[in-house]
């Protein structure tokens, strides 16, 4: 688990503030998506018994939104960084080195995501062309969510950096302060 | 040499503590770059495939039981009953927190939860009738291994549509083994409370005893919804976990045990949860294409048999490598990972899939409760306030139990296949 989602902060700033509002949209799609789940599945057995015939579509879209919960639940992880990550010596780095570790983390999952992204989008608009079997969903809606949310995660990833350098400048200026603190104590106890 | 770079990136990137599904992405997603005849459509059909799987639908379900059932405070209510029922016996506080253990596994797939709603409830009451606080932590720690093995099990469904074996099957063969931790961890608790008799708890009303139990009945149904649903033939688990969590969440917000606030919460908590598993495995889906693209298990296996025919061999060496794996990886993307490359050669051993899988889950768990990356020591800590020395303390001795249980179902197949073939 990971350190403290820096969210949580109050921020004043209009921009920080909206971001914020997107993480708590995207958290609501999410638990949409899995109220669909539910209600699909469990709507499976009410009909097999009380009509002894099951929906032919309920499992296919509770199949897809299960593969769309699963991106989109990413997404907003990403923001809060807690995605499972090994963390060894997590205190124990000088503040430096851990930035320089902290930054490249996140670049490599910007990475990823681009790859991704930009990489599948080609085959996104030329190649899919199927449709699903029960309902008609073509191919391309149902991975270009997935696409889609590799983007997401790429700029939720570009917010996470400028809010690990805000957080490492925080406590720059704090341990600045501290030195301060500590100089003056000296100077009076000279 | 293709596999070597790869799996030596990968260790490189979760050591610099890239998120591990991204780890496993990058590295696999450079190699499909390199390759003319792979375009990356194909890399992100392999992505959305693996997720596209009705049983795997099981994973999202069972784990919002376990969070509606932790929400809902029902850990607390089972205890009430199971202290009543314990009384008076020297130790029952222990027998208790096992006992609560077992029963909160019946709702929950994963020992983080359990110990998280155990700990917070049975760690306090202990210290408060003379247990000492790392016996406490560490029986709550070992007992949370209960979880992953009992069914519903998140463990087992994720191996099971990997191994291609049925979730059912996989269910039902965890039965035995997690009672036999459980006995473990019971005649642990007789030894330790032998020679302390001042560990009893106070006289419990016979009106309060009856309104605890009365209390716990309406909990007790969802195991029965879900095991006799799935064991009577009348659910797929997929189906057990939906009927069991609208039967929570009906209990939960009709008794007021949760209101729709906590409701939310515990649905964000699942998404959350769904989404950091099941990218590690999408992308694990995506490893193991390429693994076995270059013909990874298949090499794996012919220096082993090369190395040693004797399947007895090969599962100590299993184990080793396993319980390693499980100290540094938490144990759904170790098991992920792991499945794909280790099924095809325990094939060769002559090893029965659902046996596999028991120990693949067991040994995978067991790294939950040792340093560095003992997430259920983190936990423990976290919500008993016990401090994490005194924890590790406490897990030690609670081990021991836990690696002859391990011992046992690895070299007794039997404990595992029993019930599954009387089906």
């Amino acid at each position: 688990m990971d350190s403290q989602p820096d969210t949580g902060v109050k921020e004043r700033k209009p921009f920080w503030r909206a971001y914020l509002v997107l993480v708590e949209i995207e958290k609501a799609i999410a638990v949409i998506l899995l109220l669909a789940i539910l209600i699909l599945t469990f709507g499976q057995v009410v009909a097999r018994f009380l009509f002894h015939s099951p929906f032919f579509w309920t499992e296919e879209l509770a199949r897809f939104s299960y593969v769309w919960l699963s991106f989109i639940a990413s997404v907003f992880v990403v923001a809060e960084r807690s995605h499972i990550a090994i963390q060894l010596f997590e205190n124990r780095l000088p503040r430096r080195i851990r930035l320089i570790v902290n930054c490249f983390s996140v670049v490599a999952v910007i990475v990823v995501c681009l790859m991704i992204s930009i990489g599948s989008f080609h085959w996104l608009s030329e190649t899919a062309q199927g449709r699903s079997s029960a309902l008609g969903i073509p191919t391309g809606v149902l991975y270009g969510v997935v696409s889609i949310s590799f983007v997401a995660m790429a700029l939720h990833s570009v917010v996470v950096i400028a809010q690990i350098i805000r957080a490492d400048r925080r406590e720059r200026t704090q341990s600045d302060e501290q030195r301060r603190i500590r100089m003056s104590i000296g100077e009076t106890a000279l | 040499m293709t596999i070597l770079l790869i799996v030596l990136a990968l260790l490189i990137l979760l050591v610099l503590r890239v998120p591990v599904a991204f780890a496993i992405l990058l590295p696999c997603l450079i190699y499909v770059v390199a390759d003319d005849s792979l375009s990356m459509g194909i890399a992100l059909q392999r992505l959305g495939a693996t997720l596209n799987s009705f049983p795997l639908l099981a994973v999202p379900l069972f784990i919002m039981v376990g969070f509606v059932a932790e929400r809902a405070n029902m850990a607390d209510r089972l205890i009430r009953a199971l202290l009543t029922i314990f009384g008076r016996v020297r130790g029952s506080l222990g027998y208790t927190n096992v006992a609560g253990s077992l029963t909160f596994s019946w709702m929950s797939g994963s020992a983080t939860a359990d110990a998280a709603a155990m700990g917070s409830v049975m760690v306090p009451s202990m210290r408060r009738n003379g247990y000492e606080g790392s016996f406490a932590a560490g029986l709550t720690g070992a007992a949370s291994m209960i979880g992953p093995i009992m069914p519903p099990s998140v463990g087992a469904i994720l191996y099971a549509v990997l191994a291609g074996t049925s979730v059912g099957t996989m269910f039902v063969a965890g039965v035995v083994p997690a009672l036999v931790i459980t006995a473990g961890l019971c005649i642990y608790v007789y030894f330790y409370s032998r020679t302390r008799p001042h560990l009893t708890s106070e006289k419990i009303e016979r009106k309060e005893a009856v309104s605890a139990i009365l209390g716990a009945l309406p909990v007790l149904l969802t195991p029965i919804i879900i095991l006799g649903g799935i064991l009577g033939g009348v659910f797929t688990a997929t189906e057990a976990a939906a009927v069991a969590a609208v039967y929570l969440i009906l209990l939960g917000l009709g008794t007021g045990w949760m209101n729709l606030s906590d409701l939310y919460k515990a649905l964000v908590g699942t998404a959350a949860t769904t989404g950091r598993v099941m990218i590690i495995a999408t992308a694990g889906g995506l490893l193991a294409y390429v693994l076995a693209r270059e013909g990874a298990p298949k090499k794996a296996a012919e220096a082993l048999l090369e190395l040693t025919d004797s399947p007895w061999v090969f599962l100590i060496l299993l184990n080793i490598i396993l319980l390693i794996m499980g100290m540094f990886l938490e144990p759904a993307s170790a098991l992920l990972i792991s499945v794909p490359v280790v099924l095809p050669i325990a094939l060769e051993y002559g090893i029965d899939p659902v046996h596999l899988g028991i120990i693949i889950i067991l040994n995978l768990s067991i790294g939950l409760l040792t340093p560095p990356v003992g997430l259920v020591l983190f936990v423990l800590n976290t919500v008993t306030g016990v401090e994490l020395r005194e924890v590790i303390r406490g897990t030690l001795p609670a081990l021991v139990p836990l690696v002859l249980v391990l011992l046992l179902v690895t070299y007794v197949p039997g404990v595992v296949t029993f019930l599954p073939n009387l089906l």
